[in-house]
């Protein structure tokens, strides 16, 4: 006699809608969100020079976490928000 | 009989147990070790044990938009092996785990940190949950298999293994055995949960994530000075929030002598210290990019041994004033940083130091009917 077991993993919810894409950075302000880990100013910091080498990007915020381990605070996020086109930010641990 | 519930999840139809025990461990649905298959008859019997319908949502792990369900919770925790008397303490842990206050993303760090689970009230003596000698290791049901049920929904859920999300770099043993009731019956209160606002004598869930390593602390005095020097002394961890399990027979010790919770929390804040030579060489002093760093310590300066820096007590103005890394300046005005916790064994001899993240709270929640 066979037997009915269920599965006990779960997907994420559908329906996540991303913002709108650029196209170009061209004339973009653009925003870094830096956790504070050591090194992830160095890979930043890198893909922004190549950023800039491929557009004509009108402002760079860069912002760094105190605290590498609790969220960025709310100051920055709504400067961020309120202020950059478009946002960059990692989690390199 | 076939059950006629519709239920969210995938039914899965296989010749025997010994069957799904191998499809468990070919989908990668399991921890490494045989589960109970959990059939449809048991997610019934669990969640009637809680009086929950099957779609009833408990939480949301919004960093993984996900929502956990009854039937998920149910699933889990029979494929770990508990008993359905446990569903409360894992409904409550459940709860804990999707709680705003509760970043969960940590639990995927290099750092293999983990949830720390912590029981009070009297649903840890019903169902059995271990306070005492060998509480976190091998033996006791209730402790292995709820700590083990924790750690399979946020692998089954949530992605927390191997080729999802985990990054740990030593993986932590602690997905096995770290839920352990704390220890009442020696009544030096405020207990974790009354600590945490909760009302005396009802049931509580507290969780933490704690990092990779415990470190015994053996200590060969009998006075409440002479224990907490010790304990200083040897403190192995360069700030961060700290779990202190603390034997029966200490507690003794330290209320004969008048020691509170309180009392023993401030004294270690005082006491234990670092000096500036040791932060240097552990790299905790100074934080730097890796541009200056490069992988050289810092020069260890004449007289570096001979000034101190107490994490817990000194202001961060003092601590960045010695270019303490930031991630420690602060550390001090967290609270609850040092948590004593009632547990082990009744020969004493050892306290129990555990590392913690720094100042995420802890988060507790009522166990239902608890």
């Amino acid at each position: 006699m066979s037997v009915r077991v269920l599965n006990p993993t779960l997907v994420a919810k559908s329906g996540f809608q991303p913002a709108p894409r650029l196209g170009t950075l061209d004339g973009k302000v653009l925003g870094v969100l830096y956790n504070g880990r050591p090194g992830g100013d160095v890979v930043l910091n890198d893909l922004l020079t190549q950023l800039k080498a491929k557009y004509s990007i009108a402002t760079v915020m860069f912002r760094t976490k105190a605290r590498i381990s609790n969220a960025a605070p709310e100051e920055i996020l709504a400067e961020l928000q309120e202020s950059c086109d478009a946002v960059i930010t990692g989690v390199g641990d | 009989m076939i059950s006629t519930r519709k239920w969210a999840s995938e039914v899965l139809e296989v010749a025997d147990l010994s069957g799904a025990m191998d499809l468990f461990w070919e989908k990668g649905w399991t921890d490494g070790l045989p589960i109970v298959p959990p059939t449809e008859d048991l997610v019934e019997e669990f969640l009637g044990y809680v009086e929950l319908e099957p779609s009833q949502e408990v939480c949301r792990i919004v960093e993984r938009n996900r929502v956990i369900t009854a039937e998920k919770i149910a699933i889990n925790a029979i494929m770990a092996g508990c008993l359905p008397e446990y569903m409360p303490v894992l409904i409550a842990a459940a709860e804990c785990l999707g709680a705003p206050e509760y970043k969960l993303n940590h639990i995927a760090s290099a750092g293999s940190l983990w949830v720390m689970t912590v029981v009070n009230g009297p649903i840890a003596k019903r169902i059995g949950l271990n306070a005492g000698m060998y509480c976190f290791g091998a033996g006791v049901r209730a402790n292995c298999t709820i700590a083990r049920a924790i750690s399979l929904l946020l692998a089954n859920c949530a992605e927390a293994r191997i080729g999802g999300i985990q990054r740990g770099q030593f993986g932590q043993p602690g997905r096995f055995n770290y839920c352990i009731a704390e220890n009442e019956d020696v009544d030096w209160g405020p207990t974790v949960a009354e600590m945490q606002g909760h009302q005396i004598g009802t049931s509580a869930v507290t969780i933490k994530e704690v990092g990779l390593g415990m470190v015994p602390i053996r200590c060969n005095f009998t006075t409440a000075e002479g224990i907490l020097g010790t304990i200083a002394g040897a403190w192995p961890f360069v700030g961060s929030t700290v779990f202190l399990f603390i034997p029966p027979p200490f507690v003794e010790i330290f209320k004969d002598a008048g020691w509170s919770r309180d009392r023993v929390r401030e004294y270690l804040r005082e006491n234990v210290r670092f000096s500036v030579a040791e932060l240097k060489r552990r790299g905790a002093l100074h934080r730097r990019g890796t541009e200056e760093l490069a992988g050289v310590p810092p020069e260890i300066e004449p007289g570096d041994d001979q000034k101190y820096v107490s994490l817990y007590a000194m202001t961060i103005e003092e601590k960045k004033a010695l270019e303490v890394d930031p991630n420690k300046a602060e550390f001090g005005v967290s609270h609850p940083d040092i948590i004593p916790v009632v547990a082990g064994g009744d020969a004493g001899l050892f306290v129990l130091a555990m590392p913690a993240t720094t100042d995420w709270p802890l988060v507790t929640r009522p166990v239902k009917g608890g």
